[in-house]
This record gives C-alpha cells, sequence and structure tokens, in this order.
C-alpha cells in the first residue's frame, strides 16, 4: 500500500467500527507487572474503553475484570489504584474477590430466589496474559494466546524487557493526557515515524539533548513483523563491533548480555533510539538523551516508557505514559533517568508538546468531507528491498536498512488494520 | 503592607511576565535552586490526603532545565518551537493566597490558580491548581525557592503542559 484515505483515518464511522473489529478482539495492554506487585494490589484501568481492575489475586494470579457490579452494574472500584482482599458494591452490598468471584450478598437467604447461585454471578473477565513483564488483556474468547498474538514480536519484547537480572519497575503511576487527534495519527508520530527527527524536532538537537554527540554514523533498521506490529532501531556503528548500552548503568552492561542471545544483544546494543508498535495501540521506545536541563545527570542519560494511544472519539485520544527503570539499577540512576524522560517525551518536554501540536493540527486541519477526501501518504521507503538474514543477524521479521528509518513500519501497520476491518464478523 | 499583600504582589507581577511570554524576567525571580514539580494526580477512596503521586511526575524542572527552554524561545530556535510559536494564550488568577514562616527566614506560601490556555483559534481551556511554594527575601525582594503544583484534574486535557502554572 502506499496512502490511506483521510477519512478512514478520522471520521467517526471508523472510529466506531475499530473499537468493535479491532480494539475488542485485540490483546491490549493494561499495564506492567511491577504495578500490582503484591497479592491484593490493584489499579483501574480501562479496556477497549471498558473500564476494567486489573489485580493480583490472593493466589497471585492476574485479574482483569469488568468494574461493573454483576447485579445491577455499579462502579465496583472508584479508585486509581490501591490495596484489597474484597470489592463490596456500594449499591446493595455485593461483595467480590480479586478474581471477581461473587463471594457474599446481604440478605442472600431471605430475599433472594432459593435457586440464586452466587456463582453464577461472577464478574465479566477479560482473559490477560503476560510477556516480559507487559500485561495484555483481551475480551475475546476466541483470540489465539499472547505469544501467538504478539508472534515474532516476542523476540523483540524479551530483548527489551528480559535483559535486567532483577526486571524492570515503573517508576510512579502512569501520566495521563489527552491528545486532540485519531489514535492512529498518535501511534504513527510516536512509535512509527522517524522522518520528523530532523525536522519537527530540530530544537532538540539546535539545544543538544538528543543526537546531537553523534559523529559516527548512524544506520536505521526497521522491522515489519507479522500481526502490524513494527520496531525499529537507529544504531551507532561502532567499528571495533563492540555492544553496548548508551546511558545505561556500565555495571548493567554485563548481565545485560548474558541475558540476551547474539541476535537480541545486536539489535539492543548500540541505539541512540529503539522505538515501535505493539498492534494496536501500545508504543515503546529505547532511547538516550545527551542533556535534558541537569548537568550532574550523567551523559548519555538512557530512558525506556510505554505509551498506550486509546481512542476515546474520532478525534480524542487518552495517553498513557509508563516510565519504566531495570530495577537493580542505581536509585539516582532511576530518578534522572525518571527526569530526563518527563523533561522531553512527557507533555510538559522538548519533545512531547510539538508532536502534540502537529497531531492536533491533523486533526484539526482534516475534519471536514474536502479534506477527508485527501489521503495520508506512506511512500518513503518503498523502493527498499529487506536486507538479508545475516546483515539483520537473524533477528525475526521483515527487516530494511537505510540511513534514516523509513516508513515500512507504517505501511504493516494499516495492512494489518485492513485485514482486520475487513475480516469476518 | 502585610506579608500576604507582599507576596500577592509577587505572584500578579508572575502572572504577568508568564502571560506575556518573558520567561527569562521571570527567570530572574528564582532561586539559582529553584525546583518545579507537578507530582501525577492519584485518586484513592478512603484516602483524602493522597491526592497526588510521591513519585509520578507530570512536570519537574529546575532553574537549570527552564534555561534550557528560554534558549528554545530564543530567536535562533523558537521558529522550531512548534508548540510554543505562535505563543499560547494563557491568563493566570491567583487567588487565596496564604502566608506561613518557614525555616530559616523562608516563607510557606499557597495560592490557587485558574490558568486559562488558547491556542490560535480553538476554544479556550481552562485548569485550576494548588500552589504551594518556598519563597525568600533576598534582601530587596521576595524570590521563589520551590513550587509544587498539584493539579485538579487527573487526565491533563490541554494541548499540552509546557507551562509555569
Amino acid at each position: 500500500m502506499r496512502s490511506v484515505l483521510r477519512r478512514d483515518v478520522l471520521s467517526e464511522e471508523s472510529h466506531l467500527e475499530e473499537v468493535d473489529r479491532v480494539f475488542r478482539r485485540s490483546w491490549l495492554f493494561v499495564g506492567h507487572e511491577s504495578e500490582v506487585p503484591e497479592a491484593g494490589t490493584f489499579v483501574t484501568r480501562k479496556l477497549a474503553n471498558e473500564p476494567v481492575v486489573f489485580a493480583r489475586s490472593t493466589a497471585g494470579e492476574l485479574r482483569v475484570w469488568l468494574n461493573a457490579c454483576a447485579h445491577r452494574g455499579t462502579q465496583l472500584c472508584r479508585s486509581d489504584e490501591g490495596t484489597a482482599s474484597r470489592f463490596r458494591c456500594m449499591y446493595h452490598g455485593w461483595t467480590y474477590d480479586l478474581d471477581g468471584a461473587l463471594l457474599a450478598v446481604p440478605g442472600m437467604r431471605t430475599w433472594y430466589p432459593p435457586d440464586f447461585s452466587r456463582a453464577e454471578h461472577g464478574l465479566r473477565r477479560a482473559r490477560v496474559q503476560v510477556r516480559a513483564g507487559l500485561a495484555f488483556a483481551t475480551w475475546d474468547t476466541s483470540a489465539p494466546d499472547l505469544d501467538e498474538y504478539l508472534g515474532d514480536y516476542t523476540f523483540y519484547l524479551d530483548a527489551l524487557f528480559n535483559r535486567a537480572s532483577a526486571g524492570w519497575e515503573v517508576i510512579g503511576p502512569p501520566l495521563r493526557w489527552i491528545s486532540h487527534t485519531n489514535w492512529k495519527i498518535s501511534v504513527d508520530n510516536f512509535g512509527m515515524d522517524s522522518l520528523h527527527l530532523p525536522t519537527l524536532h530540530q530544537s532538540a538537537a539546535k539545544l543538544g539533548i538528543f543526537g546531537s554527540s553523534t559523529n559516527t554514523p548512524l544506520t536505521a533498521y526497521s522491522v515489519v513483523c507479522d500481526g502490524g506490529h513494527g520496531i525499529e532501531a537507529t544504531k551507532i556503528e561502532h567499528p571495533s563491533g563492540q555492544r553496548g548500552f548508551p546511558g545505561y548503568p556500565a555495571e548493567l552492561w554485563p548481565e545485560f548480555l548474558a541475558n540476551l542471545d547474539d541476535a537480541q544483544s545486536w539489535f539492543v546494543s548500540n541505539n541512540l533510539v529503539c522505538k515501535g508498535n505493539v498492534f494496536p495501540n501500545l508504543s515503546l521506545i529505547d532511547l538516550f538523551h545527551d542533556y535534558t536541563g541537569d548537568a550532574a545527570a550523567p551523559t548519555p542519560l538512557a530512558a525506556t516508557m510505554l505509551r498506550l494511544a486509546q481512542p476515546t472519539s474520532a478525534t480524542t485520544t487518552e495517553i498513557s505514559m509508563w516510565i519504566l527503570v531495570p530495577a537493580d539499577a542505581p536509585t539516582l540512576w532511576k530518578r534522572q533517568s525518571q527526569e530526563s524522560l518527563v523533561r522531553t517525551l512527557g507533555l510538559a518536554g522538548t519533545f512531547e508538546p510539538d508532536d502534540l501540536e502537529n497531531v492536533a493540527s491533523i486533526a484539526a486541519a482534516n475534519a471536514g468531507p474536502v479534506a477527508q477526501d485527501e489521503e495520508m501518504l506512506y511512500l518513503a521507503g518503498r523502493d527498499l528491498e529487506p536486507i538479508g538474514r545475516d546483515r539483520a543477524h537473524g533477528v525475526p521479521g521483515t527487516v530494511y536498512a537505510c540511513d534514516m528509518n523509513t516508513e515500512p513500519m507504517q505501511r504493516g501497520f494499516f495492512e494489518e488494520l485492513q485485514r482486520r476491518l475487513s475480516s469476518p464478523l | 503592607m502585610t506579608e500576604r499583600d507582599r507576596v500577592a504582589e509577587a505572584y500578579y507581577l508572575e502572572a504577568d511576565l508568564l502571560d506575556s511570554h518573558d520567561l527569562n524576567g521571570w527567570l530572574e525571580w528564582v532561586t539559582e535552586t529553584f525546583r518545579y514539580e507537578v507530582p501525577i494526580p492519584v485518586t484513592r477512596a478512603g484516602d483524602p490526603t493522597g491526592t497526588h503521586s510521591d513519585t509520578g511526575l507530570l512536570s519537574v524542572e529546575t532553574t537549570e532545565s527552564i534555561r534550557l527552554w528560554a534558549r528554545r524561545l530564543a530567536p535562533e530556535v523558537v521558529d522550531s518551537a512548534y508548540s510554543e510559536n505562535p505563543p499560547t494564550r494563557t491568563r493566570h488568577f491567583v487567588t487565596n493566597v496564604r502566608v506561613e514562616p518557614g525555616e530559616e527566614g523562608r516563607l510557606r506560601a499557597t495560592s490557587n490558580v485558574l490558568l486559562t490556555w488558547c491556542r490560535w483559534n480553538d476554544e479556550p481551556r481552562l485548569l485550576s491548581a494548588a500552589r504551594h511554594d518556598v519563597l525568600i527575601d533576598d534582601g530587596s525582594r521576595l524570590r521563589l525557592a520551590a513550587r509544587r503544583v498539584l493539579l485538579d484534574v487527573s487526565v491533563v486535557h490541554l494541548g499540552h503542559l509546557r507551562v509555569i502554572i
């Protein structure tokens, strides 16, 4: 493909169809394991725009259930996070455990029919599975397991999020804001597009924040995986062939290398920036900055984030941003890494506001039928042939190489979207 | 003039500087070690004081990092400061100023702020917050040493948060 109609990106009809045919049938990110570390801990989230509780049960299992009482729909949990062993509905006192099972109904024997069975009135549950610490859930009872859904992308999630021996942890709850654009435009801009770096983010280069310390040549590798997922790594080529993790504490490099196979360590080492997207809307970025406003911080300084773009309407998207650090990194480094991301890719940073301005302008400029008749073009890199397996060090997926990441990921994304929208109900 | 009047006057002057986009002028009233934090709002039933995260931050800046911000708005860079060029129309309405003495001659001041925020021809958006500040008197005037902004919204609806609240 080479383009999509703006109408198919921004119309109300497309939005409704996508929520139904894509979001209710995909594995969607609900949170990181470290957000519910112990039995009884929970957070509230949305799954395909419907409110859920994401909890760790008494037995240590991850659970995702609809945050609405089985009796008459009252919202059970009205907090962002907490610890509980029970959830008691404020309306009639129906009480559930962390698995969503109905434990108690006040007056059950007195007021309810004799054949009333608690076992029949548990909360509606989503399936929940984890890969590399990332918890996904789906409403689709017939979807394949998560690993099959991710396919080749498990290699990349493992490479990024299994390399720290003590795992990764979130710092704080997610940052949340509204992006005044369609979710696909947000995902394209953040998770897939790199050509805008020297233009939209020109100020970051001029200010010495990002990309200014690299005098060595860069090579960009874009990977398209089946299922609409993609990832790209912009590498600083080292003539020595040494594999490093610029911006991460040096004491972690040996464990990173030990926990990665050869292909994985090639892909996630020596990166200026590695970013991508799990179809449909979970983007990630692992990068380093040269300077973000703290002369006492290390330089380079690496940071990692996950970003969920939830479609709240055809032209609004709720963004959640999780900041992740290796659990065994030094405490000071963790704080500095967090601050570097807040000052760049957070909604008050030097990158994100320009992205927000850009994507809001796309929604605002293309609201009418004349504009929606136009196309969005995805032409860059269409003449590139995939590189061979050797040059790609055996990493899975279709791999392209260029001096700048071009647009094969976007084409893969929209091809998958089209497949989902035209598949039988 | 009471201490509260003095602090309120300083806040009104600050609002003028911010709303006229004079970030360099504003940088002259913060101390060298100024720290600005906007913690992530958190809602927890049964926890009336735990309204904002202890660890998560929506914005974190210092005098040093805000100088970077001012450089972004300087003539040689401002053309690519797209979210701030053209400038957002903002107006800070500062009220409910209360002042208490702090340690070592510092002042602990709290105030409410209503920020109106409008880009180009969009509809304006409103944001309210409490500000918890530490001020010092450097002998000739009051200066801002620290600010913590407690937002009254949990999912930020402004176009971005690159604004000193």
